[in-house]
């Protein structure tokens, strides 16, 4: 991208995008309410997106604007938490990963969705001081990696549209 | 690169990433399976706020306790042991998802309520 003013105008576009997405997820009815922690992540389709497209630097960036607003509309400080230990810990390895090319947009989500998963256990078991909650690793592991599938596959389907490379 | 190269690549790709998600199944499933063959009947319940216990109440008597909780003590869960099983019947926490957890019995089972800060959990003695 030739000038900041264009980049600073995507990814404001795509944190806007992230927002409307988070708003519409918690619109859908909770499919799941035995096992919390699950959330299938729409938003995370256009973080992979900026991660692709633009790198992890930005793609954190958007992240992080998401973050704080979401904390600020819908949630608390408490979520927030949550969700910070979660973002770092995926962001850290889709980074990696992507740079790796080992794994299609699939694999990458994937990754970062069980990793989401397993930063926001390690801050419970900090927060809460037990480690009894770590018994829910396996199921968010397994349910962490169907929504990182799905969003790898619309995250595919995104880039193929709209072009992989940075313009 | 020239396109069948390009297409290998993918190829490889679509393979690791089928590699990545079995190996992650397999261990998921692993670890589900470790924890219904180790895990015994419990014999107390233990209540932690803010990650301090502050109660443990016996599964064997039949009983329904208020809690005070939050970090402010002005959560309120209703905890209520029946028949060897626990579990949190009313909350006033936002999302009520530990009033909508199921009972648990076996040693090392947990209902946490995150707004409230509290966990309560099973234990074999």
């Amino acid at each position: 991208m030739r000038n900041q003013t264009q980049r600073l105008t995507l990814l404001a576009l795509c944190a806007s995008a992230t927002l409307v997405l988070s708003y519409l997820e918690a619109l859908l009815p909770p499919l799941y309410a035995a096992i919390p922690g699950i959330k299938m992540g729409l938003p995370n389709v256009v973080i992979l997106f900026v991660l692709y497209r633009r790198g992890v630097r930005d793609a954190a960036a958007v992240s992080a604007v998401r973050l704080v607003a979401v904390a600020l509309l819908f949630g608390n400080v408490m979520t927030l938490a949550y969700s910070v230990a979660g973002a770092i810990l995926s962001l850290t390895v889709m980074g990696i990963l992507r740079r790796f090319n080992w794994f299609s947009p699939v694999g990458v989500s994937v990754a970062g969705g069980v990793c989401h998963n397993v930063g926001q256990i390690l801050v419970a078991m900090a927060l809460l001081k037990t480690e009894e909650i770590g018994y829910y690793m396996p199921v968010l592991a397994i349910t962490g990696t169907l929504a990182g599938i799905l969003v790898g596959l619309l995250g595919g389907l995104l880039l193929k549209q709209l072009g992989e490379r940075a313009d | 690169m020239n396109r069948s190269e390009q297409t290998d690549s993918v190829k490889q790709c679509r393979k690791r990433d089928r590699i990545l998600i079995a190996a992650i199944l397999l261990l998921a499933v692993m670890g589900i399976f470790a924890w219904l063959l180790f895990r015994q009947k419990g014999a107390v319940v233990e209540v932690s706020v803010n990650g301090e216990t502050v109660a443990e109440y016996s599964l064997s008597e039949d009983r329904q306790v208020e809690l005070s909780t939050g970090t402010d003590g002005q959560g309120r869960n209703t905890l209520v042991i029946r028949g060897g099983t626990a579990e949190v019947s009313d909350a006033n926490c936002p999302d009520g998802l530990c009033a909508e957890h199921r009972a648990v019995s076996r040693d090392g089972e947990s209902i946490v309520c995150l707004p409230n800060r509290l966990v309560i959990t099973v234990r074999g003695e």
